[in-house]
């Protein structure tokens, strides 16, 4: 994800308008931005009910790693 | 049977428990907004019988478990309306199906509901002081409308402050190339002194002095706790803006058999039965709760802990429907 500084989009007399939080966004490259899903080509699935499919990833191997705390 | 609501489109939550559902070959029918407002499938809600007939399937006979997961996350494509009355417009269109669901949700309300239509949006203020009355911690937090009190609650904090919306909702805009999202916030010296005298409802906390966070998938007293693991130098005020970075570490958490009770108890409280728990674990053990997602995702943590948690989603449906 390709981040390149916090920022707004919108102006002074809106900003006044909005919560502070406005005045902050995070500014992503949307071409890197996961949630846009941009690159992904997509199928569709009549038994899922969708129009818009993906295959789920693989599983990784198990590692039999757990982080606990040791005292 | 089992009811699916959810998205018409691609939602990473739910296409791998329906793909389990398969597998199972388990009896279930899938539903979205779009089905119901776009003209997709014929329906009768008999008001008399209070039922509803989908393709010839009675909901009071046939379905005894539903999982409700986004279903009204499509809702604004049915709202785009080209003409000067659209505000007006929108309002009472949004009424009308609003009033209609709500309608939906009541003639279904004796069905097992993995999150009830009622709890997919829950008050996430209030969900701190559920927690808190639960004997969890939760980050010392307040809302103000003005520059003096959030300065004030600003220097009683030194550790820092953030600020994040008050529902949890995260918008983002795309402009030109970029996207601009709006996360958690850290309210350094700067944005406290450049915030106008007045604004609308803000809230603000107190920065949590953390080792790392905690992401726990909960379903019916079933905990999926995920430890993010991301060295301090590398570490955002957002986590969000860490998770697909090489220093990032996914590994599976064992939570304290005390918090786990407390969850419970929380969980039970607010009336969810699964949902997203975020936890901070603190540099001096104890562990802080800052929220819970009703539907959350979750296949980062269940694909890079090996969790499996679509498995147990699906089968979890099937077993309440047998």
């Amino acid at each position: 994800m390709n981040i390149k500084g916090i920022e707004t989009i919108f102006d002074d007399k809106l900003l006044a308008q909005l919560p502070p939080t406005y005045r902050y966004l995070v500014r992503i490259e949307s071409s890197t931005f996961k949630e846009h899903f941009t690159g992904y080509r997509f199928s569709k699935s009549e038994r899922h009910f969708s129009k818009n499919f993906i295959n789920a990833n693989a599983y990784k191997p198990l590692s039999e790693i757990v982080y606990q705390d040791i005292k | 049977m089992i009811l699916v609501l959810s998205h018409d489109a691609y939602e990473q939550g739910t296409d791998p428990v329906i793909s389990w559902l398969l597998h199972h070959k388990a009896n279930f029918l899938k539903i979205s907004i779009g089905d119901l407002l776009g003209a997709k499938i014929p329906y009768k809600v008999d008001i008399d019988r209070q039922d509803i007939v989908v393709n010839g399937i009675s909901f009071k006979d046939k379905i005894s478990v539903i999982w409700h997961r986004r279903f009204m996350g499509e809702m604004n494509h049915f709202l785009n309306f080209e003409s000067v009355h659209a505000a007006n417009l929108r309002g009472e269109v949004r009424k009308e199906i609003d009033v209609f669901m709500e309608y939906l949700s009541t003639l279904l309300k004796n069905k097992k509901w993995l999150t009830s239509f009622q709890k997919i949006n829950i008050n996430k203020i209030e969900a701190l002081n559920i927690a808190q009355d639960c004997g969890l911690i939760i980050p010392k937090s307040c809302i103000v409308n003005n520059r003096e009190e959030a300065l004030k609650f600003w220097n009683q904090h030194p550790e820092g402050v953030i600020t994040k919306t008050i529902s949890g909702s995260r918008g983002h805009y795309i402009h030109e190339n970029d996207t601009y999202v709006m996360l958690t916030t850290d309210m350094t010296q700067d944005r406290m002194e450049d915030l106008p005298a007045f604004f609308l409802p803000t809230l603000f906390q107190a920065k949590v002095k953390a080792d790392f966070e905690i992401r726990v998938f909960y379903l019916d007293k079933q905990f999926f706790p995920t430890a993010i693991l991301t060295p301090k130098s590398a570490r955002s005020v957002d986590r969000k803006m860490d998770n697909n970075t090489v220093s990032t570490h996914f590994v599976p958490y064992q939570l304290p058999a005390e918090i786990m009770e407390k969850l419970n108890v929380f969980m039970e409280k607010i009336g969810l039965n699964t949902g997203s728990i975020d936890l901070m674990k603190c540099q001096d053990g104890s562990l802080v709760f800052l929220e819970v997602n009703p539907v959350g995702q979750y296949s980062a943590e269940s694909e890079r802990c090996n969790y499996k948690i679509e498995k147990s989603i699906a089968e979890w449906l099937i077993k309440q429907d047998n």
